[in-house]
């Protein structure tokens, strides 16, 4: 049983912090005040925070454009179905003109 | 706002969208009705059993099951064992008739569970075994080897059965020996938090996942998917129930019972399990145009969010060693600035972001298994936070493992 992605998450708020320091003073500005450690340490964080923001927005693109195709593609399939239908009922009128295998319509 | 801006938010909404979906499942998963009894009779039980070399659990799981009350029988399909596994199953065939062994052999054999799942129900179907039985009213029930059944499954899962809509049931999953330490407590924890927050929250969006093992499907369900239901994914369960979701039947949850399975004890036999079962999810990634036109459409937006999240929780990767980075940062600010430089209430919304999940899953855990207390349960909670980040490790090692083609595992040996 696979139940790992949805609880991995419960780590996830570990870089809050993280995100929260997107208020952070960018390394140029920290290293006026820091020395050289301290805006190296502020870029990395905020680079590895740029790169899980666009991934997150390739993410969310993916996911929708996943929706809105099944979406389309479900009006289409229901729209066949629709067209369909008359055209069994047609084909199920004996030449006598009874109905039969209206099972079959089902 | 610039760019980098717009980038920097959004990483934030990782989070929010992490820690919503598993808030928006806790508050679904509230609140547990179980089916009425039904008035018809319980359907005929068959337990599929795909064994390669399992001696050392076998004997006393055919043992269990055979005393199990209902209407069953046992198949157990040996994979070209190498051990006694073949042996044990004739000697229980002697003494019950109810006992079945379909014996498969190189070089057909030890091709993935899959595989000898779909041999196992060709066998039940062509060999007359279920002569004269409704397909309707027989269930088959997917056990590990070392798998032990509460011995109220069947009459926990036959209501289910009574609504001819339901294809298949998942019970809970626990580990037989979460007393092994903490590793083994981790998992049993993981295994409730699972099911009694995801699976049950997913009854409410008809999206329910079908587990390796506790896994109990119509046979009439399992035939409309082909002669050959089980894939060669390596997570053929995960595979099986959104496409049996995609055929218009309904997967339940049941979670008054449950399988007891063995815990790894090994953290890198953990990590490597995990790493198989990642894998997989990511083979499951295949099913998305089936997912996104066949399935129910209140199921489809979960379905997709659950078949892509393997890499959302690759990007959530990246979150730690930023914490880390930043980190840095602060204690070298606070450092030259002769005391600390953040207030405590950053602090406090870094424990709430960081634990409060914790801290609501050893909650859910309590109220499942009081025997460690609530108290340490919530503790608990906090290395199960810690715990989770084995995913990462498991996620990148799969998907190394699938960039370079690998495609194969061996089974998790039992101890």
């Amino acid at each position: 049983m696979y139940s790992g992605s949805a609880l991995a998450f419960t780590g996830a708020g570990m870089g809050a912090v993280s995100a929260a320091w997107t208020a952070l003073p960018s390394g140029e500005q920290a290293a006026g005040t820091s020395g050289a450690v301290l805006p190296a340490a502020v870029d990395a964080a905020r680079a590895l925070l740029m790169v899980t923001g666009a991934g997150f927005g390739i993410f969310l693109l993916v996911m929708t454009a996943l929706l809105a195709a099944g979406a389309v593609l479900r009006g289409a399939d229901a729209v066949r179905r629709r067209r369909a239908l008359p055209a069994a009922r047609h084909a199920a009128v004996t030449p006598d003109g009874t109905r039969a295998g209206a099972e079959a319509l089902r | 706002m610039t760019a980098a801006s717009v980038l920097l938010w959004l990483s934030s909404a990782v989070i929010v969208l992490g820690l919503g979906y598993t808030g928006v499942m806790f508050l679904l998963s509230r609140g547990v009705r179980r089916p009425a009894a039904p008035a018809a009779p319980a359907p005929f039980f068959v337990f599929l059993m795909a064994c390669l070399d399992e001696e050392k659990v076998l004997a006393a799981s055919l043992q269990r099951l055979r005393a199990l009350p209902g209407d069953l029988a046992v198949l157990v399909v040996d994979d070209a064992s190498s051990d006694a596994t073949p042996d044990i199953v004739r000697a229980a065939a002697a003494e019950d008739e109810r006992i079945w062994l379909l014996r498969r052999t190189l070089p057909e054999a030890r091709r993935g569970k899959g595989a000898a799942l779909n041999a196992g129900l060709a066998h039940l179907l062509g060999s007359g075994l279920l002569a004269g039985r409704d397909p309707d009213q027989v269930v088959v029930c997917v056990l590990d080897a070392d798998g032990r059944l509460d011995t109220d499954a069947l009459a926990e899962v036959t209501p289910y059965f009574a609504d001819p809509a339901t294809g298949a049931v998942q019970i809970g999953v626990r580990m037989y020996n979460r007393h092994a330490g903490l590793l083994a407590r981790l998992q049993d924890m993981e295994f409730v938090v699972y099911t009694d927050v995801f699976q049950n929250g997913r009854r409410h969006l008809d999206s329910v996942g079908l587990g390796g093992n506790g896994q109990f499907m119509r046979l009439s369900a399992l035939t409309a998917l082909g002669a050959d239901p089980w894939s060669d994914c390596l997570t053929e369960d995960l595979d099986l129930g959104v496409r049996m979701l995609a055929t218009g039947r309904r997967n339940r949850f049941c979670p008054t019972t449950a399988v007891h399975q063995q815990a790894v004890l090994s953290p890198r036999r953990l990590v490597r399990q995990r790493s198989r079962w990642f894998q997989g999810h990511l083979q499951a990634g295949r099913l998305l145009p089936l997912v996104v036109r066949r399935a129910p459409a209140k199921a489809a937006p979960d379905l997709v969010y659950h078949l892509l999240s393997p890499w959302f929780l690759l990007l959530t990767s990246l979150l730690p060693p930023a914490f880390l980075a930043s980190g840095l940062a602060l204690v070298l600010a606070s450092v030259r600035a002769g005391g600390s430089v953040v207030s405590p209430a950053v602090f406090a919304v870094w424990y709430a972001l960081s634990f409060g999940v914790g801290l609501v899953y050893g909650y859910v855990y309590w109220r499942r298994d009081r025997e460690l207390g609530l108290l340490r349960c919530l503790l608990l909670g906090h290395a199960f936070v810690l715990y989770g980040y084995q995913w990462f490790a498991a996620g990148w090692w799969a998907v190394g493992r699938a960039a370079s083609g690998r495609q194969t595992w061996l089974k998790t040996a039992r101890t």
